[in-house]
């Protein structure tokens, strides 16, 4: 089974649907739905201008591929809820610094809560984005036998995890002197960078038709010529949602 | 119902009219001597001295004056002088009342819970020493129930109004998820400083370090909520560790400087501290609050607070009224119907026992000797069928009102008329 763009995108957004039930359950008082909804919507607003041809590797990727994809979208997810967490963080902070009463109806998790999850969001979306792009670059080597290290989604799937990564750091090193806004900012810089960076790789061919770092077999109606050696033999190509 | 309370009575006369758990019980074996027929249940509390008396027979009922006669007699004092200050309730207004009483939607602190507990002490001791009855238990086992209503249909109960309950339910437990891991030092073991501890302890705080001046104090009341108290040096190292502070001391300066605080934070190694100073004058400087990471909270910001979930409790008074009448209403339509029920039971005793004289009268003459048991049973009949169509409009009557103000009336002149007693 292939998935295409517009499939990851709808997954992420269905991941984020689940934690967010979870968080439903475990805090039903707090008002996290208001922060988590949003995203949620975002994400499945951005889903349906992704591009819904299925992306394809050779057989010998595909586990990689599959790997890549649900890593990828694991960390879209998570650094969308960091976002959530953050922006939460940032009101629970200006309201009990400004003293200004909890009046019920803007009822949040407590400052602890906020600052830890958030940072918890920022680790593992780091670990998710770290673990996507060694995989995408594995697919590669195994597609390909070599990696096109100036291809676009390259690099900015490696500039991402470098931004998580530092972002990662200065959060630890900063959380523990009690400056959790720092954390909440990490997060809201991290969901910027990932806008821009899922929008680049939307525009760029990267996981598109004759790319060379993640073949794809076109939705032709005939069998195209395979732009790499390794698909030689493609698998036949499959039926996309266009042609339906 | 007679009573005073701090709505209207001032607390020195209160006072004179306050009764002792002994002195209660004197009132009431009193009370019963001097009217047997009679049920009363005294409550007493620091807010107020009231007297709810009932009776199954109106007349026996003593006057409200009779009452306050007794109350001020017992404490020895003069009744013209003390009865301007007694409220006096009768039938409904009684009993709404005491609802709102057990309900504490009638207290100093609205919605404070001591009150339920005290109402159901002073029936408990009235049932022990059998000063209770049939109207007592109504109307008290009622209010019980009218109590948890109000308690659960409204939110009366749920926003803290005392200072320390709120620094820690509203406030701390904004900035953390857990007091079990938190390392909290309390300033000051007065009497704000022990009501803030046992808040602590019930959110669950466990690393609890008390510091006072006097260490022997702090020691004492350490050792009552199984937490450490250090000397008073030790301050500065322990507030460096902490992530809670609660400051309490009736110190007339600032205990800590902002410039003491940033020379203390230098070795500190842990994130968010938050500050609620209690204390009046403050203990920590205003402007340590502006410093990164740490959060100060003043008793001002407190009290805002406070009054704030005071309000709130206010605009929930006439949920709890409603809630109040509703009950009011249906304890009293109950009794009417079992009052009527009585009267109908005994109107109807009496025809029966009429019935079964004349039927007795009648088959017992010689005429009748040789009366077959079908004839009799025809006969009997026929009384039966008398009575329920003489029985029937009066009693249809009386169902008819039994909701209503006429009900008393009828009943009563049913009872009159009919020599029912």
């Amino acid at each position: 089974m292939a998935f295409s763009w517009h499939d990851w995108g709808v997954l992420s957004a269905w991941a984020l649907a689940v934690v967010y039930t979870f968080l439903l359950i475990r805090r039903s008082e707090s008002l996290i739905g208001l922060f988590v909804l949003p995203m949620l919507l975002v994400l499945i607003g951005g889903s349906i201008l992704l591009p819904s041809q299925p992306i394809r590797q050779a057989s010998s990727a595909r586990l990689w591929g599959l790997s890549h994809g649900i890593a990828m979208m694991l960390g879209t997810m998570l650094v969308s809820l960091g976002f959530a967490m953050s922006l939460m963080y940032l009101v629970q902070e200006w309201r009990l610094r400004s003293k200004r009463p909890n009046t019920g109806f803007l009822r949040l998790p407590s400052l602890e809560y906020l600052q830890s999850f958030g940072s918890l969001c920022l680790l593992t979306s780091t670990a998710a984005i770290g673990f996507g792009f060694v995989s995408g670059v594995i697919m590669n080597l195994v597609q390909a036998g070599t990696v096109n290290w100036t291809d676009i989604g390259i690099l900015i799937s490696s500039s991402l995890f470098l931004w998580l990564l530092i972002a990662s750091v200065l959060q630890w090193y900063y959380a523990k002197r009690g400056l959790g806004h720092i954390t909440a900012w990490m997060n809201i810089l991290s969901f910027a960078i990932l806008s821009v960076a899922v929008l680049l790789l939307v525009s760029a061919p990267h996981g598109r038709v004759g790319a060379m770092d993640e073949s794809i077999v076109a939705p032709a109606p005939a069998n195209p010529a395979p732009a790499n050696p390794a698909l030689a033999n493609p698998a036949p190509a499959q039926t996309v949602r266009g042609e339906r | 119902m007679i009573g005073c309370s701090h709505h209207s009575t001032p607390v020195e006369i209160r006072e004179r009219l306050s009764f002792t758990d002994e002195q209660c019980t004197q009132a009431l074996s009193k009370f019963r001597e001097r009217f047997p027929d009679c049920e009363c249940v005294l409550l007493n509390t620091c807010n107020r001295v009231e007297m709810y008396v009932g009776c199954q027979d109106e007349v026996e009922l003593p006057s409200a004056k009779t009452l306050i006669e007794f109350v001020t007699l017992f404490h020895s004092e003069s009744t013209e002088t003390f009865e301007m200050h007694f409220l006096k309730l009768e039938s409904r207004s009684a009993i709404d009342h005491l609802f709102s009483v057990a309900s504490s939607i009638d207290s100093i602190v609205l919605g404070e819970s001591q009150i339920a507990s005290q109402v159901n002490e002073a029936y408990s001791r009235a049932i022990q020493g059998g000063f209770a009855g049939p109207a007592m238990h109504a109307v008290f086992q009622h209010a019980n129930q009218v109590a948890k209503r109000v308690t659960s249909e409204t939110e009366i109960h749920r926003r803290r109004i005392s200072v320390p309950s709120v620094a820690v339910s509203e406030i701390a437990s904004e900035f953390f998820e857990r007091f079990d891991d938190k390392q909290i030092v309390v300033i000051g073991c007065g009497e704000m400083g022990v009501e803030t501890l046992q808040y602590l302890k019930s959110a669950g705080a466990s690393k609890i370090t008390i510091v006072n001046r006097s260490l022997e104090r702090a020691t004492s009341v350490a050792a009552q909520f199984f937490v450490k108290a250090m000397p008073w040096e030790s301050l500065d190292s322990l507030v460096a560790d902490a992530d809670l502070v609660v400051s309490t001391t009736g110190a007339s300066q600032p205990v800590v400087t902002e410039s003491r605080f940033r020379s203390l934070l230098a070795s500190r190694k842990k994130g968010t501290m938050l500050i609620l100073d209690l204390a009046v004058p403050r203990d920590f400087e205003s402007a340590i609050g502006r410093l990164p990471g740490i959060y100060l909270y003043s008793v001002d910001d407190l009290q805002a607070v406070c009054d704030r979930n005071r309000s709130f409790r206010e605009q929930q008074l006439p949920k709890a009224h409603r809630i109040i009448s509703e009950e009011v209403d249906r304890l009293l339509g109950d009794w009417n119907h079992r009052s009527s029920g009585a009267t109908i039971r005994a109107l109807r005793d009496q025809a029966d026992q009429i019935k079964s004289a004349e039927l007795r009268r009648l088959i017992g003459k010689q005429s009748m000797a040789e009366l077959t048991p079908e004839m009799e049973q025809e006969i009997n009949a026929s009384f039966d069928r008398i009575i329920n169509k003489l029985l029937h409009f009066p009693l249809q009557s009386i169902r008819d009102v039994a909701q209503s103000d006429q009900r008393d009336t009828l009943v009563s002149a049913l009872r009159k008329l009919f020599q029912i007693r």
